[in-house]
């Protein structure tokens, strides 16, 4: 409240007390209001007393209420990797203690009874991992992935142990654009799944391919495009707005609509030539696509060209999905004949032949494959190229192979392929091709040939050094039915046996052994010597459990390399939770840090300063005592007193 | 003659001196009476007259009593008064939106939004927790509540500024008839006199009466000889010589809140945005309190369409056996982007996962929708058929417009990756039901089963990506809010609330100041000042002990002459 000025003239009382009265309650307002600021140690009350100041306050109050989400965030992540770590330290300690008797068993000079005590021991580690792999901590299976409600892991009849969890990580917000995942999932920690075969199956484009899922996934920035169709008399110019396309049909109603009116027409369609690629053909003339300045929509579609009669569009490799049409993979020429074939998948002891006959998407053979009640892990791979198959039995072997037709080799899903290296072939353990021995095979006609395989990588050279002795008789090849070579000899008249002599090569090839039918056509049917199997703990540790009981010194052996593995991926990824740790605790400190200083920060702006309360107190207090003062004195002078 | 003359003029100097003293005493009796005008009695040497050579002075005649007053600074006064009145009502309204806000405090609004966000984000932590799940939910509620109170709170807010409203119009009215009841007693008062403001008590009620009409509405008055006023508001009369046009409240019924506006009860012109207190109430009421509230229902819909959105693409830890749509929809058959739904959806897809309770296999069904204005856009209809075409699920509309959803024995369904918000929209597997800030929220369907709750993308119940998502969405931005950010909206809309609060206090202050100045000037000239009164009556009381002396003194000569 100001009080105006005083003209000059008479003075009435009424103006005297009127302004007595106005500075009095001035002077009592600030009075209370310093009491406030000084009771609460508040600035302000309300955000227009200070706007700038509550504005920046506010996003202060809350940052600060951010600040100690993220610490929360923090706490609760450091104590489940804490807990993960002390679980991870235990199996490690198990690990060195299940190395130290794969070293006792491995002489020779064991009796039958100090082996199977090993092997008892074994096992009663392995029932004591499965505990700690199932450690419970906050109403968390920590190694479950997202499976967090029940034990991930079991112990399986035959004594294999069994993930049922996943892949997934949990992630938490430690701070702006600061995130970490919370869990190790069993698949990171034991390796409890067997390492897929994957394979790009190369999707064709269709119309129903969603834009998001083109460029392997990276999808396309859809702007506006400029389409210009010219025949020579009639010239005509669309600007074609994409935004908001989701499907490839989308593109195609999109530029055809605009050109329907005429008088040239253009058709969108997928280039039949490429099967991945869009191709725009005008009724006549040419067609030019560009970009508008600013976009590269047009480019990024592979269908910017300058005119020409007709554009083929380049390869926007699609991004495989659980809806992708399995007769568009493999650039649409599909997965073959899936009538009476199909996959034939051995897990242990169990060999079971899926059938994809009703099967037309991938969601489908993932379906098909999960009905067999095997113990699968069916997912795309996270780049979209090639489908995932995996077995979540750790201690057994796993194959996926042929049921006579081609479709686990289109599928991508075949274990045992012409590509497959040789050194990949019985373990591990590799073919020993370029130790000087040959491959020796007594045909049907009684003939003895030597092939030298010196210098094979993959099984491909094997079948075709094989294959280059006699061509068309003596012909080797995959399994048509399972995994393995197959060696036919027939030259349509011998019926002698077909033998291949047992040494290192044919061992590890899968192919010692003969075949004494009269019938020529009869092929040799080798064994898979490239089973698949989950290289975990769990798996090495049950293998060794087995090998003990059976005293297979080969696979003890064998099992030795594989420990180390193990024992270096163990301390790689307790060096990477130990990372994470430490990551959690350099933010928290940061988290610590920042809080003081948005603390100070609010407080600088909120905070009521005391001192400055209290001198302004004291001169308010002065003002308003020589107000009192001089009102009190001078009301007394009045001409009345006098009369 | 001479004797008597004497005797006569000094009587007549009694009666007008004895008047003085009581002009005196009324200004005393009035010193502090608000609005009181001091008067000062009118003196004036009488004519004279001539005997024989001498020409002789009659003495003083009493002229009458006269206010003192400036009428130009009274009109100006009004003015201000106007001005200051108006702007104190608008900054009284922002006082107590802001009172309402709560904000710098722990329960404002902004406070709930965080904590809400931090329940997801503690949930996105630990997906698993049952505890942590419920009190995302919950603070979801609280959420919502806060929003809906806070929305009833404005409301009831404006509601109270309508009935000022009608509180000011029935006062102004009073104040209008006052005057004009007024007008005729003081022209017939003042009649018979030749001065202008003898009535001065009626003229003092007058004064105040306009005073206070002044401040509800803007008032114009001009004196008209006979002393009665002319009032007028704006270009509108309210008293025009004996006609008076009174102030008339029309009722208005916008968005459930019932305001009102004032016409004149003649010419109908509207007063509502002339002036005055009435000015700054219905302002207060229309454009602060109801500006707010648009901002708030932008901020509601915003948050419930777009949370939705993501919410509807996620998974709780339990799939659906039957559902209903929150939304009605009454014209089944038109494109789903031209109906009124909560989100507008665009052109895109969404997937709908069939689940076998038996086996856990789920076949996944992607429904496109078509709304790029190209051929026939998807209706209601077209997705009804469309997710009834899907094996295991049927799906029909109810007479109310909802779409019904319900899996075959043995099934269970879900949703994903829906890109065309057309679920949000629908209603379906969304976290907040309502459309603004008035009926916003939280599904009953999540409250009763907190499972639903869609904190994954399909996996295990430590699937906690949606749950991510949804805990950074309240940070990142919407473009329904112009690309911004929940929190930095909200933000936005306090820091606008707090720096117009703080103008329209300078400007009431600034208007205010100047009103006062221009009241002391008024007080100043026509205040009671009581040692001025003091002199006069010293100065009526000499001259009147004069005027006896001067009696006395004729009656002694008169006793010498009858003695003579």
């Amino acid at each position: 409240m100001t009080i105006g000025p005083l003209l000059a003239g008479r003075i009435p009382n009424s103006l005297i007390s009127q302004r007595l009265k106005q500075n009095l309650q001035t002077s009592q307002q600030l009075l209370a209001r310093l009491q406030d600021q000084a009771g609460s140690g508040q600035k302000f009350f309300v955000p227009s007393e200070s706007p700038a100041a509550a504005v920046r306050t506010i996003v202060f109050q809350r940052s600060l209420e951010r600040q100690e989400q993220y610490q929360t965030s923090v706490q609760t992540s450091s104590s489940f990797l804490a807990a993960s770590e002390l679980a991870l330290q235990s199996v490690n300690d198990g690990l060195n203690e299940a190395k130290s008797i794969l070293l006792n068993g491995s002489g020779n000079n064991m009796s039958e009874a100090e082996r199977l005590t090993l092997a008892e021991d074994v096992q009663a580690l392995i029932q004591g991992l499965v505990g700690t792999a199932n450690t419970q901590f906050r109403g968390r299976y920590l190694f479950g992935g997202s499976q967090s409600e029940a034990p991930p892991f079991e112990i399986t009849d035959s004594g294999a142990v069994r993930y049922l969890g996943d892949g997934l990580e949990i992630d938490s917000h430690l701070d702006s654009g600061l995130t970490l995942s919370n869990n190790v999932d069993g698949i990171s920690a034991f390796a409890a799944v067997s390492e897929p075969v994957l394979n790009d199956v190369n999707p064709a484009l269709t119309l129903q391919t969603a834009i998001s899922s083109l460029n392997s996934g990276l999808g396309v920035e859809l702007g506006q495009i400029t389409v210009t169709v010219d025949d020579g008399v009639n010239q005509q110019t669309a600007t074609v707005d994409l935004t908001g396309a989701r499907r490839i049909e989308d593109l195609q109603t999109r530029i055809e609509a605009a050109f329907a009116a005429g008088p040239i027409t253009l058709a969108v369609d997928i280039d039949p030539a490429t099967s991945s690629g869009l191709r725009l053909t005008p009724s006549a003339g040419t067609v030019e696509v560009a970009d508008i300045t600013g976009s590269a929509t047009a480019a990024q579609l592979g269908i910017e060209s300058p005119a020409v009669a007709v554009v083929n569009g380049g390869n926007l490799n699609p991004r495989l999905t659980l809806q992708t049409q399995l007769s568009s993979l493999n650039g649409g020429t599909g997965i073959g004949v899936t009538t009476g074939t199909g996959l034939q998948i051995t897990q242990g002891d169990r060999t079971v032949t899926v059938d994809l006959s009703t099967a037309t998407t991938v969601e489908d053979v993932f379906n098909s494959l999960q009905k067999t009640g095997l113990d699968l892990v069916t997912e795309i791979d996270p780049t979209g190229r090639g489908l995932i198959v995996a077995s979540r039995v750790n201690g057994v072997d796993f194959s996926i192979g042929e049921n006579g037709g081609q479709n686990a080799t289109l599928l991508g899903l075949r274990t045992l392929t012409g590509t497959t290296t040789l050194a990949e072939l019985d373990g591990g353990l590799g073919v020993p091709v370029d130790n000087g021995t040959p491959l020796h095979i007594q045909r049907r006609d009684g003939t003895e040939v030597e092939i030298d395989l010196a210098g094979a990588k993959n099984v491909q050279q094997v079948l075709d050094a094989i294959n280059a002795v006699d061509p068309g008789v003596l012909v080797a090849s995959l399994n048509a039915v399972g995994n393995g070579i197959s060696i036919t000899d027939n030259d349509g008249v011998s019926t002698g046996p077909l033998i291949i002599e047992e040494n290192a090569i044919s061992s590890a090839l899968g192919i010692a052994g003969q075949e004494n039918g009269t019938n020529p056509a009869t092929p040799f049917v080798g064994v898979d010597k490239n089973p698949q199997e989950p290289e975990g703990v769990f798996g090495i540790l049950v293998r060794l459990e087995n090998a003990l009981r059976t005293g297979d010194q080969r696979e003890l052996n064998r099992l030795q390399p594989l420990f180390n593995d193990e024992v270096d991926r163990f301390n790689a990824l307790r060096g990477e939770v130990g990372a994470k740790l430490k990551v959690l605790e350099t933010v928290a400190n940061r988290l610590a840090d920042r809080e003081v200083q948005i603390q100070a920060d609010l407080s600088q702006e909120f905070d009521a300063d005391l001192t400055e309360v209290i001198t302004q107190t004291n001169n308010i207090q002065i003002a308003l005592q020589a107000t009192l003062q001089i009102a009190a004195q001078s009301s007394q002078l009045t001409l009345l007193s006098f009369l | 003659m001479s004797l008597n003359g004497t005797l006569s003029t000094a009587g007549r100097s009694l009666e007008v001196f004895s008047a003085g003293v009581q002009v005196t005493g009324e200004n005393i009796a009035n010193s502090s009476t608000p609005g009181y005008i001091r008067e000062e009695i009118i003196l004036e040497t009488g004519g004279s007259y001539s005997n024989g050579n001498l020409l002789f002075g009659i003495g003083v005649l009493g002229q009458g009593v006269q206010q003192q007053i400036d009428l130009y600074l009274e009109g100006r006064l009004y003015s201000a008064t106007t001005d200051a009145a108006a702007a104190d009502a608008r900054q009284e309204v922002y006082g107590q939106l802001e009172i309402e806000l709560r904000e710098l405090g722990d329960s404002d609004l902004s406070t709930s939004l965080n904590d809400f966000q931090q329940a997801l984000a503690n949930l996105a932590d630990e997906p698993e927790s049952e505890s942590l799940r419920s009190l995302a939910i919950q603070q979801g509620q609280e959420l919502a509540n806060d929003i809906r109170d806070l929305r009833v709170r404005i409301d009831q807010l404006r509601t109270d500024q309508t009935a000022r409203v009608e509180q000011l119009v029935e006062e102004a009215n009073g104040l209008i008839n006052e005057i004009a009841r007024l007008n005729p007693r003081i022209a017939g008062l003042e009649a018979a006199s030749n001065f202008s403001s003898n009535a001065g008590g009626e003229r003092s009620q007058r004064y105040a009466a306009m005073r206070r009409l002044s401040e509800i509405v803007p008032v114009r008055f001009r004196e008209n000889p006979s002393g009665t006023v002319d009032i007028y508001s704006g270009s509108d009369f309210l008293i025009l010589t004996g006609t008076t046009q009174n102030l008339e409240v029309v009722r208005t019924n916008t968005n459930g809140v019932i305001t009102n506006s004032v016409v004149a009860s003649v010419t109908k012109a509207d007063l509502s945005r002339s002036g005055g207190e009435l000015r700054g109430v219905i302002e207060g009421r229309d454009e602060i309190l109801g500006g707010f509230v648009e901002k708030l229902d932008q901020f509601a819909s915003g948050l419930i369409s777009e949370f939705n959105r993501l919410h509807a693409s996620g998974e709780g830890t339990t799939a659906s056996t039957t559902l209903t749509s929150l939304t009605e929809v009454f014209d089944s058959t038109a494109a789903l982007n031209t109906i009124d739904l909560p989100t507008v959806p665009e052109h895109g897809e969404f997937e709908v996962k069939i689940h076998n309770q038996l086996t856990g296999l789920i076949e996944t069904t992607t429904i496109p929708i078509d709304l790029d204005g190209i051929g026939t856009d998807t209706s209601l209809t077209d997705l009804q058929a469309a997710l009834d075409a899907i094996p295991n699920l049927s799906a029909s509309i109810t007479p109310r417009g909802q779409l019904q959803l319900d899996a075959a024995s043995g099934y269970e369904f879900s949703f994903a990756n829906d890109s065309s918000g057309v679920l949000a929209g629908l209603g379906i597997n969304t976290f907040f039901s309502g459309s603004d800030a008035a009926s916003i929220g939280v599904n009953a369907a999540v409250i009763q089963n907190a499972d639903l709750l869609a904190t994954g993308q399909g996996g295990g119940p430590s699937d906690g990506r949606n749950a991510s998502r949804l805990a950074e969405f309240l940070d990142g931005p919407v473009t329904a809010l112009g690309d911004r950010s929940l929190t930095g909206f909200y933000e936005n809309v306090i820091g606008e609330i707090a720096q117009s609060s703080a103008s329209e206090r300078a400007i009431s202050e600034g208007v205010a100041t100047y009103r006062d100045s221009l009241q002391s000037q008024r007080d100043q000239f026509s205040g009671v000042s009581l040692d001025e009164e003091a002199l006069k009556l010293i100065e009526f009381q000499h001259s009147y002990q004069a005027a006896a002396r001067i009696i006395t003194t004729v009656d002694e000569l008169m006793q010498v002459m009858l003695n003579l």
